[in-house]
């Protein structure tokens, strides 16, 4: 016995030593190299670059699998099972595939992949341009008494849910019931009562003020609905404002079957048990913030324009494993931080596109202890004393000394950007993109004299993240620098983006909530004037304590007023919004945000890259073999 | 005995309703909305949901709404961001099984490595193997696991491809368990090095005692002395830190985990302050005070059967 003991004792003895030897070479190698990781990343990626595709295939086992069974990518027309895998990477997860109740714009982009929504931008025959068309609905809305006040919508019939069930008006009603349900509170609901198109009744209701009988939205039979609205509209604004993901349809009996018993919540989206789809993909698998794994719908009403056989999507939060596994060819794009940017900068596989965002430091003009905020000659010389051009270099963007992004639509028909227009030019300096430091020294001992006060010591706060303080460090360096270190004292102060987002916008409970801080306001492309809405009055999670009625007038006029559609009025009232913000120097632009991502060879873009609403097109890519 | 159990028990739900108390307070206290996150929202939604989740009440009002669904309902809320209208111990369900299973396992295939380092060293007090495991401990416990873990990560999974780069929640046996290998032996480093020390301290301590002088005039030879005596009365001590080992694989790796992909309740905690989910917060900060608080339980009771000083309260 003692023999046996003893023998085990010297095996199990063995055993540890050689796994912890094991164990030690890994980790002595690691600790020293992990010093320099970042650099040996930067090699490998470059060296393998050249031999990535032919590792794809052998890493990706995932997609052999779909692909094996799939005929070639090279076919003339998908076929109805499609062929190849996209795999994704995510640092965000979904949280919930409710419409009603998602909280981030990742989780949309997976909604609409897998609903049934009315409208939606499509790209067009050509793969040059995009196009706003029916999906559900069967064409575009129709004025049916000339008084852009009702509009009924027919739907296509056939389409149903991956189970069979139909798609018909009861679908289109019961998810504007539910959307609006004033006992459920959904999210979404505000916005669907009123944002682009405002529905006759819709915000009462929601607000328990009123039955649902009140509210303009009509069955008038299975294939035809209407909705009523408060003021005139175009069939233009009708789509773009039921083509918000948060307006894609829901399927009725999953719905219930997650509502609770006092009917305040459902869990209808949160889980495979209570999900299912309607739209160009359906669901595979799903574990919660970890994968999702999509195959193509092969009922989709335009599953001829979808090659793909599915989407493996996995949830990796740290950038430089999501790098590596790029590298790898377990992951076909990913998006890249501006701080890994000068690996990849002359990467062959690297896209850019717009981020629909113009950075800007935002002005607390209403500070009572700084005064000299409030002056408009001191925000013009912070305007005029910005060097953007080094700014946009460090995070490998734009430089911007406007408001309105590059890629904002200012005329769909025409799809002219508002920047390219004569009025969107005469906002910008092409050449020093307003950077003029004699001025703003001028205008600098200008406020100085006109506040009575010697110098200024300012306070700027910012994200704590390495490119926010690298911004912010040159921003306090190159104003002391340019004012005189005896006149103007900036400090900076990180902090996490919260709690940062939160003090700044605590300016109305507390005026001197902050002096200088970093924002950007995303808004829709197609519709430049919507996105000045940050700075009306009525706006309620506003930055800066901006309040002029002309400037509400004008926003109203764009958005709401009835000769909004006569030719150039928008355009004019764009132009003026963005003047009024820049010649009184509200905020500070200071770079378009740009995009980045590294592309493996394997997909193939089925359009003209990177387009408004629709992106890079990923749903409708090809894999290549 | 019983008593004294029954009293602990009282002490622990005291505690827990004060902790749960300060958590509510604390968290809806912090500066921060839910519905700040998307700046889409308008201005009647966010009414609504404030109204629907009573945020436009008054804080005592809120607690009282709070204390009386947890205490008469057993409805810890649901949450509002991270994964709108699921319970949030549903939420904690989800999350717990994965880091439990990688903690788990980390820390039981550390243990053994870390005794017999322990041992190894203390039987060659001040040799050159004593000298390279001391370096080794020095090592695992100086430099921060995340290194490791980046390190092993680029040179054994993207280097070399011998092992998987990130966990594989849906792959079974062997394959996910491959996938484990990483995140494991990151996480493992750190408990081999505490125990290897404590261990290699303790037992040199008891060698150089007078009773394994005794032992070996008995005429038991060095290594029946070592085995029978010293390393006995060794591991009593080291239950003060193997116990908290064990509570500890439930709290996650922030780092390990968002390296390896690993959805567990690491970045749970972050997430949910992150993103003000405030039901969800106090859920999770209630789940590690009831863990902590059982653990302090299971460590009393220990002691109150030992020594039944403990449990009579004798002073002295």
């Amino acid at each position: 016995m003692k023999k046996i003991k003893r023998i085990l004792a010297v095996l199990v003895t063995g055993a540890l030593v050689a796994g912890m030897l094991t164990g030690c070479s890994s980790k002595s190698s690691g600790v020293d190299e992990s010093l320099t990781f970042s650099e040996e990343s930067s090699e490998a990626s470059k060296a393998e670059s050249s031999s990535e595709a032919s590792e794809v295939s052998a890493a990706s086992e995932s997609s052999a699998a779909a692909e094996s069974s799939a005929p070639a990518a090279e076919a003339d027309k998908p076929t109805p099972e499609g062929s190849g895998t996209l795999n994704e990477v995510s640092a965000n997860t979904i949280g919930s595939l409710n419409p009603q109740t998602y909280i981030n714009s990742y989780a949309s982009t997976q909604i609409r992949r897998l609903s049934p929504i009315l409208y939606d931008y499509f790209v067009n025959d050509t793969g040059d341009g995009i196009v706003l068309q029916g999906e559900v609905a069967e064409e575009d809305p129709i004025d049916v008494n000339g008084d852009g006040k009702t509009w009924q919508i027919k739907l296509r019939q056939g389409l149903t849910w991956e189970n069979g069930d139909p798609i018909n008006a009861d679908t289109v009603m019961y998810t504007w019931k539910e959307v609006l349900d004033p006992t459920l509170a959904n999210s979404r609901g505000g916005n669907f009562a009123k944002d682009v198109i405002e529905i006759a009744g819709a915000e009462d209701y929601y607000e328990g003020k009123s039955d649902w009988d009140s509210v303009g939205l009509k069955k008038i039979d299975d294939y035809t609905v209407e909705i009523d609205t408060v003021a005139k509209q175009d069939a233009q604004e009708v789509m773009t404002h039921l083509s918000h993901p948060a307006n894609c349809l829901v399927n009725e009996e999953y719905y219930e079957k997650g509502m609770n018993a006092d009917r305040t919540e459902t869990l209808y989206g949160t889980s495979a048990d209570y999900w299912i789809s309607g739209g160009p993909f359906k669901i595979e698998s799903w574990q919660n913030d970890e994968e999702i794994h999509m195959v193509k719908n092969p009922n989709y009403v335009f599953a001829d324009k979808i090659w793909l056989a599915g989407i493996d999507i996995r949830v990796v939060e740290d950038t430089s494993t999501q790098m590596q596994m790029f590298e790898n060819g377990e992951v076909d794009y990913i998006a890249v931080p501006a701080d890994s940017m000068a690996q990849y900068e002359e990467d062959p596989r690297l896209m850019t596109s717009y981020s629909n965002c113009v950075r800007h430091i935002v002005i607390n003009s209403a500070d009572p202890d700084q005064p000299i905020l409030g002056n408009e000659n001191f925000r013009l010389a912070l305007f005029y004393g910005t060097d953007r051009k080094t700014l946009a270099d460090m995070n490998y963007g734009i430089p911007a000394d406007y408001i309105v992004p590059s890629n904002h639509i200012i005329d769909l028909a025409t799809n002219t950007a508002f920047r390219d227009t004569e009025e969107g030019k005469a906002n910008t300096d092409p050449v020093n993109y307003s950077y003029d430091p004699d001025k703003a020294k001028e205008l600098f001992n200008k406020a100085l004299e006109e506040t009575g006060v010697d110098s200024v010591d300012l306070t700027m706060i910012y994200n704590d993240t390495a490119a926010y303080k690298a911004m912010s460090e040159f921003v306090q360096n190159s104003w002391q620098q340019l004012f005189g270190e005896d006149k103007f004292k900036l400090e900076l102060q990180a902090m996490p983006s919260s709690q940062r987002g939160d003090q700044v916008r605590s300016w109305p409970t507390n005026p001197s909530a902050y002096e200088l801080s970093w924002a950007g306001w995303s808004s829709t492309s197609l519709m430049p004037w919507n996105a000045f809405k940050y700075w009306t009055s009525f706006y309620t999670a506003k930055n800066e304590p901006y309040i002029n009625d002309e400037f509400d007038a004008t926003f109203n006029e764009a958005c709401y007023g009835d000769n909004r559609f006569d030719d150039g009025v928008r355009l004019k009232d764009v132009d003026k919004m963005e003047d009024m913000l820049i010649q009184h120097a509200i905020i500070i632009p200071v770079n378009e945000i740009m995009d980045h991502y590294l592309k493996s060879d394997r997909v193939e873009l089925t359009q003209d890259g990177w387009m408004n609403e629709v992106g890079w097109g990923w749903n409708f890519c090809k894999i290549k073999e | 005995m019983v008593r004294y159990i029954l009293q602990r028990i009282l002490a622990m739900i005291l505690t827990l309703l004060i902790i749960l108390t300060v958590a509510f307070m604390v968290v809806r206290l912090m500066p921060g909305s839910v519905f700040d996150l998307d700046p889409e929202l308008s201005d009647t939604a966010i009414k609504a949901m404030n109204a629907k989740y009573h945020f436009d009440q008054p804080m005592i009002k809120q607690y009282g709404y709070f204390m009386a669904d947890v205490l008469f309902h057993n409805d810890w809320g649901t949450s509002i961001a991270m994964r709108p209208n699921v319970a949030v111990w549903d939420i904690l369900k989800d999350r717990i099984p994965v880091t439990l299973k990688l903690n788990l396992i980390s820390l039981f295939a550390a243990l053994p490595f870390g005794l017999f380092f322990g041992i190894v060293a203390a039987i060659n007090k001040n040799t050159l193997v004593d000298h390279l495991v001391s370096l080794m401990v020095v090592l695992f416990i100086s430099i921060p696991s995340f290194i490791y873990a980046a390190g092993l990560q680029y040179f054994v999974g993207y280097k070399w491809k011998w092992l998987p780069l990130i966990y594989d929640p849906a792959a079974h046996g062997w394959a996910q368990f491959r996938s484990m290998i990483l995140p494991m032996l990151a996480l493992s480093f750190d408990p081999i090095a505490r125990v290897a020390r404590y261990l290699r301290a303790e037992l040199i301590e008891n060698i150089n005692s007078d009773y394994m002088l005794l032992a070996k005039a008995k005429g038991l030879t060095f290594r029946q002395s070592i085995m029978r005596h010293a390393l006995r009365n060794s591991m009593v001590p080291m239950m003060n830190i193997i116990i908290p080992m064990f509570a500890e694989v439930l709290s996650g790796s922030l780092v390990i985990e968002s390296i390896f992909a690993v959805a567990g309740m690491g970045g749970l905690m972050v997430d949910s302050i992150n993103s003000s989910d405030h039901m969800l917060t106090v859920a999770i900060l209630m789940f590690y005070s009831l863990i902590s608080l059982i653990t302090i339980l299971i460590v009393d009771i220990s002691y109150g059967i030992v020594d039944p000083r403990v449990r009579m309260g004798v002073k002295g």
